[in-house]
């Protein structure tokens, strides 16, 4: 699944989710009873009117939990192996040749600036020379 | 376990070991409030809570599993079955609770 | 580690970095100077700022745009103070990249020596003595000079691989391959330092004389397989690999002289390896360079690298085929 994809889902998850708990909450102030009606209540309805939410709510809760379950995991950062010889030749690959122990090869401390600054001036006249 | 002769001969990126552990419990701690509002929203109590808590971070696990370590979670983490299914259970326990007496107070004040 | 990495910029991407750096400094300057208290709104201050200037002042003077190069050095002096050891070295670096004539680095030289005399362990300003000497050709001079920084600070990985690059110049293999194993010492799990390791002990093995010398290309192969071991599709791994494996095969084609050598090698060191083992290794090399060099267009290796490995194996088989 494309990583794109899971801040959308995640979105969409939660709305869900605070919808399912706006009529959860409706649900149950309208089940508690009235104050006038409470002697009639009480005699008719001996369970709590907590016990039972309906089906739709209860369903809309557990597919957004879901939702953002999947858009979390897939929007995480990726996991890096840990075994140096994978992790090894991913950095040597992504990096055209590089990895931690470039600078042992670079040395910047021994740099020897003026052949360098010999070799850039060279490269700029074979490009000129190849324009023309 | 390795051995330390097996360490020297195929070493660990301690590194790369850190940074899963930090994305696997970012994902925990996340996951357990939700569950939390959810059980609290489908008014759950007692060990039916926990019971959904645990099933919820299974399912989870799962997703890390296909997802993030690709099936392959010997390549991601030392102790697979510490570290990615068992990994911070308890720790997002305690914000799991949390948030499920929360949303329980408030959807049926 | 960008640092490190920015000399391996071709000349190409040093000139763009070096053309983004007038843009960067104004930048950068316009917040240094703000009236406001800066502290509470300009970026905070970060180590990799700090890098990214010694990496422009590096391509800059690569490029030739000495100017930058000054604002650059300038600001580093403002933020650390002249006498701070890395800026001292930078600072040398400019002055010797501006120097006009030799007399100029002579007096440069000489300022080093100044400081060093007052400071021995000034390493950066050692390090830019040191290069100055080689870019001078007084080469012995500079491996007499970095013994010395050695000396006083053995651990240093950086010096140790930049001996022993002086010690190959000079076609010293023994003290080069051992200057590397101090290195290898030091960071075991070092892969390209495994391979260069593996490059110089064969360079060593097959410079001498007529007949390559069978123990030292062994040793280079096992260097060459752990680097592959330390490092998934190790290209230059791979091609050293198969160099060292061609050689031995035509310089022992009949197992009998290694198994000959197998029992007389009791004092400790490691048997020859037997024809098989190499047989199989050269084909293993041979297979996972010609499948780096297929898929080489979606992953990221060195081009020159990879056209150095397709000519490699282009030659084997023209020979195979003879």
């Amino acid at each position: 699944m494309p990583s794109y994809l899971s801040r959308p889902l995640t979105v969409l998850g939660l709305l869900f989710l605070s919808h399912a708990c706006y009529s959860a909450y409706e649900h149950s102030t309208l089940l508690t009873p009235s104050p006038q009606s409470s002697t009639i209540a009480s005699t008719s309805t001996s369970s709590p009117p907590t016990a039972s939410l309906p089906l739709d709510i209860s369903l809309e809760t557990i597919i957004s939990v879901i939702m953002i379950c999947v858009g979390l995991v897939v929007g995480a950062e990726e996991l890096k192996p840990i075994m140096w010889r994978v992790w090894a030749g991913k950095v040597e690959r992504e990096s055209g040749g590089g990895g931690p122990f470039q600078g042992l090869e670079d040395r910047l401390g021994f740099v020897d600036i003026r052949a360098k600054r010999k070799e850039f001036a060279d490269w700029v006249r074979d490009q000129d020379n190849d324009k023309k | 376990m390795p051995t330390e002769r097996e360490l020297a001969i195929s070493p660990i990126v301690q590194e790369s070991v850190q940074h899963n552990t930090r994305v696997i419990s970012n994902i925990r701690s996340l996951t357990a409030s939700l569950f939390g509002v959810a059980s609290g929203i489908l008014g759950l109590e007692s060990y039916a809570g926990f019971a959904f808590y645990l099933l919820g971070t299974f399912f989870v696990s799962v997703l890390i599993w296909a997802f993030l370590a690709k099936g392959k979670q010997g390549e991601y983490f030392q102790g697979p079955l510490s570290e990615l299914w068992a990994g911070d259970v308890l720790g997002g326990g305690m914000s799991f609770v949390l948030t499920w007496t929360l949303f329980y107070g408030l959807v049926r004040a | 580690m960008s640092l490190s990495s920015s000399l391996r910029h071709s000349n190409s991407e040093a000139l763009s970095l070096s053309q983004q750096s007038t843009q960067y400094l104004q930048k950068h300057t316009s917040t240094g100077t703000s009236t406001i208290p800066i502290a509470f709104i300009s970026y905070p201050e970060s180590t990799e700022l700090w890098l990214m200037y010694e990496k422009l002042l590096l391509s800059c003077l690569r490029t030739g745009d000495d100017k930058a190069a000054h604002l650059c050095i300038e600001k580093l002096i403002d933020r650390f103070g002249a006498t701070n050891e890395r800026v001292m070295g930078l600072r040398g670096l400019y002055q010797e990249a501006v120097a006009k004539d030799d007399a100029a680095l002579g007096r440069i030289l000489h300022e080093y020596d100044e400081v060093l005399a007052e400071d021995p362990v000034n390493t950066p300003v050692a390090k830019r003595r040191i290069a100055l000497l080689q870019s001078l050709s007084r080469t012995t001079d500079a491996i007499d000079a970095l013994t010395e920084l050695l000396e006083s600070s053995p651990t240093d990985i950086e010096a140790w691989t930049e001996l022993s690059d002086l010690y190959l110049s000079q076609s010293l293999f023994p003290q080069a391959i051992f200057c590397l194993e101090e290195v290898l010492l030091v960071v075991p799990s070092a892969w390209n330092i495994h391979a260069r390791l593996g490059e110089v002990l064969y360079v060593s093995a097959t410079s001498g004389n007529e007949s390559a010398d069978g123990k030292t290309l062994a040793e280079a192969m096992r260097r060459f397989c752990r680097s592959i071991e330390l490092c998934d599709d190790y290209l230059r791994g791979y091609y050293g690999l198969k160099m060292t494996t061609d050689r031995l095969l035509s310089a022992f084609p009949d197992n009998s002289k290694a198994a000959g050598q197998i029992m007389s090698t009791d004092n400790g060191e490691l048997p020859m390896p037997s024809t098989a083992t190499v047989r199989r290794l050269n084909e293993k090399a041979t297979s996972k360079l010609a499948e780096i060099t297929r898929r080489t267009t979606d992953r990221g290796y060195n081009y020159a690298e990879v056209v150095a490995a397709k000519e490699l194996l282009d030659k084997s088989t023209q020979t195979k085929q003879r």
